[in-house]
């Protein structure tokens, strides 16, 4: 214990040296001091060494060095950065996160899709019933949806996000005219289960382009805080 | 410039101006005030330089390297996040430009993972006082990652936390790099002085 302690302790010694240690491990590290000699030999050993560290010799710059700086700032080649660029970041990341969301759940919809074709005259609208699968009478269908007919659109689907796990259900898609009257489509099961691939793919894949999105604009702060092309 | 006027500039550095000020001047420069580039120039020309050039070893490297650290001052002044002070941005950036140098050359060879680490028994651990002129000369064996830790801690003063934020790496690697560096050093000394490694 005394041992890895002694370790962990001559870890602080070069911030107890330059006396940059926070007012609570500069007590700690005392403390211990006061009863581990070699610490204490090393404590003068390290203080040497940065007595000689500092007794380097220090050199100048030339005094062009600074000419040539202000002429590049005056002459208009590098001007100072608007500070409108830092703000305009969150939005476009925004922007990007929603249309990669937008983009993914176009390609692998996370629910249960229900499809169904038109034929003949184009209703007013369609509604979607859904009821547990071992609903035994038509009282058990509950109204999910509700989407308007479009002329000319003759195939339609409905993404069911409501979804338990594992739980089969009943669909039922209702055609509504304009007077009121109904058609109703065949009855048709869809499992819950079906749609756990898609909804694994979609969590996986938006969590890398988040990734992605976060890393470039680690770059991209990294890039402006400090000085481009140069950034390691 | 004489040493001794380095000098008293890098000791006005140390101690360090007040850090809203450091901060004014970021702001002025933000407005498009090159005098204020001009007095934070004169505030840090010395301790970047003087970092540079220890790490370089090239004078004409250094001082291209102070010019492009204050010309990214000016055109990144927005950049800066409020998270550190203006001294470890500069020293970030001039570290950043120092590294990417010595890639261009192709002169670092030894990686900082390569550095063979030494357990150290403090109980053996002899005190010696080594010359100040061998210190320097072992300094100048460092591998430039642990160079850079030992005169920013050492010379510059800054905490783990600082040298961290430099450096662009946990405060926990910056300490195991300053104990590598240190051991490093002691070893290089103690051949010197023609002692057995411990």
């Amino acid at each position: 214990m005394k041992s890895w302690l002694g370790r962990y302790m001559r870890g602080y010694l070069p911030a107890y040296v330059n006396a940059t240690l926070g007012p609570v491990q500069k007590r700690l590290f005392e403390r211990w001091l006061s009863f581990d000699d070699s610490l204490n030999d090393e404590l003068d050993q390290l203080a040497g060494l940065r007595s000689a560290v500092q007794s380097q010799p220090l050199m100048s710059p030339d005094p062009f060095v600074l000419r040539r700086i202000m002429t590049a700032a005056d002459s208009g080649m590098v001007l100072p950065r608007t500070t409108w660029r830092p703000s305009l970041v969150w939005p476009a990341v925004a922007a990007l996160l929603v249309l990669s969301a937008l983009l993914l759940w176009r390609a692998l919809p996370p629910g249960l899709e229900i499809s169904w074709s038109l034929e003949g005259a184009t209703p007013e609208s369609f509604r979607v019933y859904r009821a547990p699968v071992d609903a035994s009478a038509n009282d058990d269908f509950s109204l999910i949806g509700e989407l308007p007919a479009q002329t000319g659109v003759n195939r339609y689907d409905y993404l069911d996000l409501r979804l338990v796990p594992g739980q089969q259900f009943v669909y039922q898609v209702e055609a509504v005219d304009g007077s009121g009257n109904t058609v109703t489509s065949q009855a048709l099961i869809g499992n819950s289960l079906e749609a756990l691939p898609r909804q694994l793919l979609f969590l996986s894949i938006f969590t890398v382009i988040s990734f992605a999105i976060w890393s470039m604009l680690r770059q991209y702060r990294s890039v402006i805080s400090t000085p481009a092309h140069l950034a390691l | 410039m004489n040493q001794e006027a380095a000098k008293s500039d890098y000791i006005s550095e140390v101690r360090g101006p007040s850090t809203s000020t450091d901060r004014q001047c970021l702001q002025e420069i933000l407005e498009g005030d090159d005098q204020a580039l001009a007095e934070l120039y004169s505030r840090y020309r010395t301790g970047v330089f003087n970092y540079s050039l220890r790490i370089l070893g090239d004078r004409e490297a250094a001082e291209d390297i102070l010019q492009e650290v204050f010309v990214a001052v000016w055109q990144g002044a927005s950049g800066f996040r409020h998270h550190s002070s203006v001294k470890t941005w500069i020293y970030r950036i001039a570290h950043n430009m120092t590294v990417s140098w010595i890639r261009k050359q192709k002169r670092i060879t030894t990686n900082i993972e390569e550095v063979p680490e030494t357990q150290d028994d403090p109980e053996e651990a002899s005190v010696i006082n080594w010359r100040a002129d061998e210190v320097r000369s072992a300094l100048d064996q460092l591998n430039p990652i642990h160079r850079a830790t030992v005169e920013l801690a050492f010379v510059h003063d800054l905490s783990y936390a600082e040298i961290g934020e430099v450096l662009d790496c946990p405060t926990g690697t910056v300490k195991s790099r300053m104990s590598n560096a240190i051991k490093q050093l002691r070893r290089i000394l103690n051949t010197r002085s023609g002692l057995n490694e411990r």
